[in-house]
């Protein structure tokens, strides 16, 4: 199968200390991942140097078997969904027009077709900001914001898609039909790295869980591996008090 | 309407015209972009330039681009070094650059209308070679701007996305500063150092606020600074007043108004 993601020995610091060391990952087609660690683990810095917009000090990384410096047009198919969106909020831009800059991505930034019309529209059913659709970004709501980004990226059809905490402040019935879209995007063998702090949520979803703080604790099948050891070393002997134990 | 009969007259409104066009763009983008100082920034390297031209004996149109693109373009290298936010660094530059200036002036002796044209500008007495120049620079900022719509618009949205989706961020910006930087020159030679910040922001700044759509708020912003220069045209040829302070400080009147409409 082909190899999405290759990460190997990376290191990255910001300052002076290693905030991730000697990470070693491999993320193949289709394969959903969910990422788990606590504040500062290094969850969105690790998603940063994925997409490029950080570079790590040591060690490679390679997305769609190329050294990542050296992606071009292949960036088109990373859709990225940030963690705390720098915005313009204020830029007098519509929802459809934030929607449809993914397809432009896409297109190299030609006319928008009617095919690209259909994806849009239908992105924004499917997470219904439709009546949204003639609104400024500055004045939705956090959840209707977060949604909006989120379909930025997805109408971008990308090969690998990168969520950091993209539910927060979203309802749970949004929640729910946003993950029911990622199970479609995986069986269309989209791979997608999520990080989350919803742990009942990502053991349910996810195929390959990585337990990140600073390095990386432990990965594999969630039904595979002691997720509460794992768990427990991530976040220390406190962490079984915090979970609803009666999930696992 | 005998004022329109004069060569000069009709010099100076194409030159307005151009003018407008080229600050409401670049006026619109440095306000979203939350760069604003960076035209007044701009406005005092360009006199630094002109300085060093004074002192060198060469053309100062030269002197002063070069001059200020090379500051355009060391800044991102000094805030990095700086770890300040970026108007920090540009403002202890620029000011610097308006002394260096004054300095490298008084050891200047002898004829500076030159000097002063370029400090206070005058609209009215515009060379024609300086008007074909501006005139393609706007053919050239219309097409790049045209071509890069979208990317530029993804980039002030949200830069880190656009980063990761492939957009070279500091290549885009960079072209956008240098186009900046050119603009500055340009509109300082024609109507003065003071009036090319002034009309690069303030208009756009009056209608940001209102205008909800990206492409009305090109168009009313380019209309409303042509507004601003004609009316400040007509009022300093009837009451005999200098032009490019009255269209300073009609821009700055409808400004005020806007907030209390
Ligand atoms: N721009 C920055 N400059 C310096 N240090 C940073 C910067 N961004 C993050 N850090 C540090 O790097 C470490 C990892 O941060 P990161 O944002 O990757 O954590 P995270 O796992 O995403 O946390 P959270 O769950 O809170 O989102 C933290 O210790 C943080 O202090
Ligand atoms: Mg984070």
């Amino acid at each position: 199968m082909n190899r999405i993601v290759e990460i190997n020995n990376l290191y990255y610091s910001y300052n002076n200390d290693f905030v991730l060391e000697n990470i070693n990952l491999e993320i193949l087609e289709g394969e959903f991942w969910g990422i788990i660690g606590p504040n500062g683990a290094g969850k969105s810095t690790l998603l940063k140097i994925i997409v490029g917009i950080l570079k790590p000090q040591k060690g490679s990384i390679k997305v769609f078997n190329k050294e990542i410096k050296y992606l071009k047009d292949e960036k088109k198919l990373i859709g990225y969904v940030p963690q705390k969106p720098n915005i313009e909020k204020y830029l007098p831009l519509k929802v459809t027009e934030i929607v449809a800059l993914g397809r432009r991505i896409v297109n190299d930034w030609k006319k928008l077709s009617s095919h690209d019309r259909e994806i849009i529209q239908k992105l924004m059913e499917e997470l219904e900001i439709e009546d949204l659709a003639n609104k400024i970004y500055g004045e939705l709501s956090g959840g209707q914001q977060q949604k909006v980004l989120i379909a930025r990226a997805l109408a971008q059809q990308p090969k690998l898609l990168i969520l950091d905490e993209p539910t927060i402040g979203v309802d749970m019935k949004t929640q729910s039909k946003f993950y029911s879209l990622l199970r479609k995007l995986k069986k269309a063998r989209i791979s997608i790295i999520l990080v989350s702090h919803d742990i009942g949520i990502i053991s349910k979803e996810v195929d390959k869980l990585a337990c990140l703080n600073s390095k990386l604790y432990l990965h594999g099948c969630p039904k595979d591996i002691k997720i509460h050891t794992a768990l427990k070393e991530v976040y220390g002997e406190d962490f079984l008090l915090l979970t609803h134990e009666e999930e696992e | 309407m005998e004022i329109l009969s004069y060569a000069f007259v009709q010099r100076a409104l194409l030159a307005g015209m151009l003018i407008s066009i080229i600050s409401s763009v670049i006026g619109i983008y440095l306000i979203y972009r939350g760069l604003s100082f960076m035209s007044a920034g701009i406005s005092h390297a360009v006199f630094g330039g002109l300085a060093i031209g004074y002192l060198l004996g060469i053309n100062i149109t030269l002197t002063s681009l070069l001059f200020t693109l090379l500051i355009i373009w060391i800044m991102p290298f000094i805030v990095r070094k700086s770890k300040l936010k970026q108007d920090i660094p540009i403002g202890i530059f620029y000011s610097s650059s308006m002394a260096l200036g004054a300095l490298l002036l008084s050891f200047h002796q002898g004829y500076t209308t030159d000097l002063f044209s370029f400090l206070f500008g005058s609209i009215l007495s515009i060379k024609d070679e300086d008007l074909i120049i501006t005139l393609i620079f706007t053919v050239i900022l219309t097409i790049f701007f045209l071509r890069n719509y979208w990317k530029i618009i993804f980039m002030i949205f949200d830069q880190e996305t656009a980063e990761a989706s492939g957009i070279n961020v500091f290549k885009l910006e960079g072209a956008v500063l240098t186009l900046t930087g050119i603009a500055v020159v340009l509109i300082s030679k024609l109507v003065g150092i003071i009036l090319s910040s002034a009309l690069i922001i303030i208009p756009a700044a009056t209608l940001v606020p209102y205008i909800k759509d990206m492409r009305k708020l090109i168009v009313y912003t380019i209309f409303l600074n042509l507004m601003c220069i004609i009316s400040g045209l007509i009022l300093s040829y009837y009451f005999n007043l200098p032009t490019g302070s009255t269209i300073v400080i009609i821009a700055t009147l409808v400004f005020l108004i806007s907030l209390f409409k």
